[in-house]
Order: C-alpha cells, then sequence, then structure tokens
C-alpha cells in the first residue's frame, strides 16, 4: 500500500515560484495558462496488510501536524493498493542513528 | 543574567548569539538540541542556520526536537524567548508565534544590511530601543517572507504585536525598503503574552561597531532590562 500526499500552496499565499514558471512558459509560447501552482509531492510506503482507514487516520494527523503547514498550504491525501516503490529506504530495516530521533507530540 | 542558546544540527549563528551576550556582559551557554531541559536559564535564543537542512520547510522539524518541549514549557511559564532568522521559523512552526515565514518574493538569498523601524517600544524585545532609532542590521534568508491570513493579521495589529518593520533609512515603509514581500513590511513579531518573539534580521551580528553596526545591541539591552526587572519583581 502507498500514501500519497499532495501539497500546495493556499491561495491567499505568494507563490513566486508558480509565478515565475508561468512566466516562462509563457515566453515559450504556451498560451492560455492562467495560473501555476507548486507544491511538493509525498510518498508513503505502508506496510502490506495495514488498516486503511486508521492509516487514513493517522496520515491526515501526520499531514497535519508535520507534512503541510496549514498557515500556508492545503493537502490532499489519497490512499492506494499500489506496491510499494522499489526503492532501497523501503525494504531497508532501519539502523540504529538512522531512526528519526523525534517524536511527533 | 544566563542565557540558553539552541543548538541544531546546522544551526550557524549560535556561536554570534553567545559572543554577543557575552560581549554585552552577560552570560550564554549553548543547549544541544537533544536536551530534554535547558538548566539555569534566564531567556533562550533559538539562533539563525538551516536546522535539519531546512528540510520539508524551514524549522518543520527542529520544532520536533527534545529541546523544543522544554522550551514550550519555558515560554509557557513566562520565560522570555526570542528566534533569530531560522529561530523565527522554529517559533512560528512551533505554534509559538503566529503566521509563517515563506520564500522570499523575488525567489532570491538575501545577504544584506537593512533599516529597521521599531514599532512598538512595549515590549521586553524593544522597551531600551531609543525613540525614533532607525536600526541598521543584517539580514540573511531565503524564505524570510511573513506571511498570515486577515484575521491573524488584524489582531497582530490589534494586540500590537508587530515589533519591527522594513523600512528606508529615513524610517519610511516602502515597498523598495522590504527586502521579501512580508506582508506590511513585517520583520518580527511577538506573541500575545508578549515574552515570545521572532525577526528575520540579525541584531547579534550587529553588536559592535567593529561589525558595521552595533544597532543590534538595543534589542538585546531590552531583555537585560526586562530581566532585571523580573529578577527585582521576585526579590521584592
Amino acid at each position: 500500500m502507498k500514501a500519497k500526499i499532495i501539497i500546495t500552496p493556499k491561495k491567499a499565499v505568494l507563490d513566486p515560484q508558480g509565478k515565475t514558471v508561468q512566466t516562462a512558459l509563457e515566453h515559450m509560447g504556451y498560451n492560455g495558462i492562467i495560473g501555476v501552482h507548486i507544491g511538493k509531492y509525498i510518498e508513503i510506503d505502508l506496510a502490506p496488510g495495514t488498516d486503511k482507514a486508521a492509516a487514513a487516520k493517522a496520515l491526515n494527523e501526520a499531514a497535519h501536524k508535520l507534512l503541510s503547514n496549514p498557515v500556508i498550504e492545503d493537502y490532499k491525501l489519497e490512499i492506494t493498493e499500489e506496491a510499494p516503490s522499489n526503492m532501497p529506504n523501503a525494504t531497508e530495516p532501519r539502523r540504529p542513528g538512522r531512526a528519526l530521533d523525534f517524536d511527533l507530540d | 543574567m544566563n542565557f540558553s542558546i539552541l543548538q541544531f544540527p546546522a544551526s550557524n549563528c549560535d556561536q554570534d548569539a553567545v559572543h554577543a551576550v557575552r560581549l554585552l556582559g552577560h552570560s550564554a551557554h549553548l543547549v544541544w538540541h537533544k536536551d530534554a531541559s535547558l538548566g539555569d536559564t534566564d531567556c533562550v535564543i533559538v539562533p539563525g542556520g538551516f536546522s535539519y537542512g531546512d528540510y520539508l520547510r524551514c524549522g518543520a522539524i527542529a520544532r520536533f526536537s527534545p529541546v523544543m518541549q522544554a522550551v514550550k514549557q519555558f515560554a509557557d511559564n513566562g520565560g522570555l524567548v526570542l528566534g533569530i532568522c531560522n529561530g523565527f521559523q522554529v517559533l512560528t512552526e512551533a505554534g509559538l508565534l503566529p503566521g509563517a515565514l515563506i520564500r522570499n518574493r523575488d525567489l532570491q538569498f538575501h545577504c544584506e544590511n537593512i533599516f529597521l523601524k521599531t514599532t512598538t517600544n512595549d515590549s521586553p524585545f524593544t522597551s531600551k530601543i531609543p525613540a525614533g532609532k532607525i536600526l541598521r542590521v543584517p539580514i540573511a534568508h531565503g524564505e524570510g517572507c511573513y506571511f498570515a491570513d486577515e484575521v491573524t493579521l488584524a489582531n497582530l495589529k490589534a494586540n500590537n504585536q508587530i515589533l519591527w518593520q522594513y523600512c528606508d533609512a529615513n524610517g519610511n515603509l516602502t515597498d523598495t525598503a522590504n527586502p521579501n514581500g512580508a506582508l506590511q513590511n513585517i520583520a518580527g513579531i511577538c506573541n500575545e503574552k508578549r515574552n515570545v518573539a521572532g525577526l528575520m534580521p540579525h541584531p547579534e551580528r550587529a553588536c559592535e561597531p567593529l561589525l558595521g553596526s552595533d544597532d543590534g545591541k538595543w534589542v538585546f539591552e531590552s531583555i537585560f532590562a526586562a530581566l532585571k526587572e523580573k529578577t527585582a519583581a521576585r526579590a521584592a
């Protein structure tokens, strides 16, 4: 299973990156673009058999507390049945010292 | 007075803060981010830098470090906490100060001297700044554009929580004097209880003429005076 989180700047927040990219696209001749908004995409691999509802609840909490800043950003969370990414850190056991040394409060 | 200066991985203004406090005649010690206690302290400074590599968002990870729990408790009990630059970002992420700091509007990292107007002397961080004095202090940041929603901004104003604003050499709050696009030229604010403050500029880097300006010392002199008053009140 996999959780996908898309984080975008809130409408009222200045997005100079989006503006700059929009200008570049216009210079390249792409017409009809009326807005570009640049955010973040986070993928989280979940252990097989994870309870979907419980995961959604926990990840919504994490998205609110850490993954996004509600003052300036909105987020969308989606949990899919897709297999975890074939990336080294998805399978490698955590070595001591590599683990994040803080707890969510 | 005894100052606790926090030290996160990739803090880089911690030593500057220690130097400034000692230069001005008080004692300072570093507190490692994994320490759960601040020790004997009168004031906490959250210094500038790039804590935890600024991963995710500036200050987002630092706020979860054990020492920040101690800082929260210290602040809840009325202790003075000052966040400088990255420290300001950490304090907003931690919810100790309202609003957020976002990317500079021109996408550039700004490393230059700017002018600051003190908006109010009514705080432990600004009380000793001479009336009408325009402070010349450096900034060094890429994400210093202060943002808050309309309600928060209205509250900041209503409660007189805006402490410093970017201005020109004559004290005018112009758009050209605003280095990062911050709302209302806001450079620094305090919380409602007025014991926690944050600012993007670096007063600790401008405390002696050798560095081009000693205007930053007024921020520290204000803190010293507030702490002295507190000690006197406790003794009485």
